[in-house]
């Protein structure tokens, strides 16, 4: 996947208390070679400062959680282009 | 909301159903899926709004479904129940009616009850679903758990 400059990109979407910070379902981040998980978070942070509050990038893991084609992954995950990330705030199904 | 509105999934056993959306009142169905010949024992789950007039939920509907796949094939592999079958509603729940449903067979009892458990504790800890408590013009998002990182 790309943009209209050919850049590779991703797609990360948000939930819950993530969503209503950003006022936005996802954003499209340009990635670069050799990429990983936090260079998207950072990335994010960029495009989105109202989520600064909410997930800083030391945190992933620890205070939520980050999913790569629906499978949960640590931070030094290196990214692909085209795949779907998702920023996942504690969960609370049941 | 989640634009994707509702996933089911089959296992390629057939032995697992999932179904992650907005409410379908599908007990019978999942009933009949954990039909097994070999099954003495099907346990439901259901788990339901309580104290407050309505829980609303939220989910990543694609992936809470494969995870709640993956849970479910765990559970009968390690507990040797037969047949499992899931459904998790997405959307407003209101006082006393279910937001989840875990119906389990098993040719005994307690790999049935065992199996129900650990897909519910699980999903619980794992499958990506958030839910806000509703109580007249309050709206209360309810502290959840941060899954961990799914092993290779």
């Amino acid at each position: 996947m790309a943009d209209r400059c050919g850049s590779p990109e991703v797609i990360v979407r948000l939930f819950g208390v993530l969503r209503e910070h950003a006022g936005a379902d996802d954003v499209r981040v340009a990635i670069k070679e050799g990429d990983t998980v936090l260079d998207v978070l950072h990335a994010v942070l960029n495009r989105v400062p109202s989520l600064a509050g909410a997930i800083d990038p030391i945190d992933a893991g620890r205070s939520y959680a980050v999913a790569m084609d629906r499978t949960y992954v640590s931070p030094d995950t290196a990214v692909r282009a085209g795949s779907e990330l998702a920023i996942v705030p504690p969960v609370s199904g049941g | 909301m989640s634009a994707a509105a509702v996933r089911e999934l089959w296992s390629t056993d057939r032995t697992v159903f999932v179904r992650v959306g907005a409410s379908a009142c599908l007990h019978a169905e999942l009933r009949s899926i954990v039909h097994d010949d070999g099954a003495g024992a099907i346990v439901t789950f259901e788990g339901v709004t309580r104290n407050v007039a309505a829980l609303e939920y939220e989910a990543y509907v694609e992936m809470a479904a494969e995870q709640l796949q993956d849970i479910a094939q765990r559970a009968l592999r390690e507990t040797g129940a037969l047949r499992a079958a899931i459904e998790h509603v997405v959307g407003t729940v209101p006082l006393g009616a279910p937001s989840v449903m875990i119906l389990v067979s098993a040719a005994h009892r307690g790999p049935a009850f065992t199996a129900a458990r650990r897909i519910l504790d699980e999903l619980k800890e794992r499958a990506p679903i958030w839910k806000v408590e509703i109580d007249g013009a309050t709206r209360t998002r309810v502290a959840g758990v941060v899954p961990e990182v799914d092993s290779a």
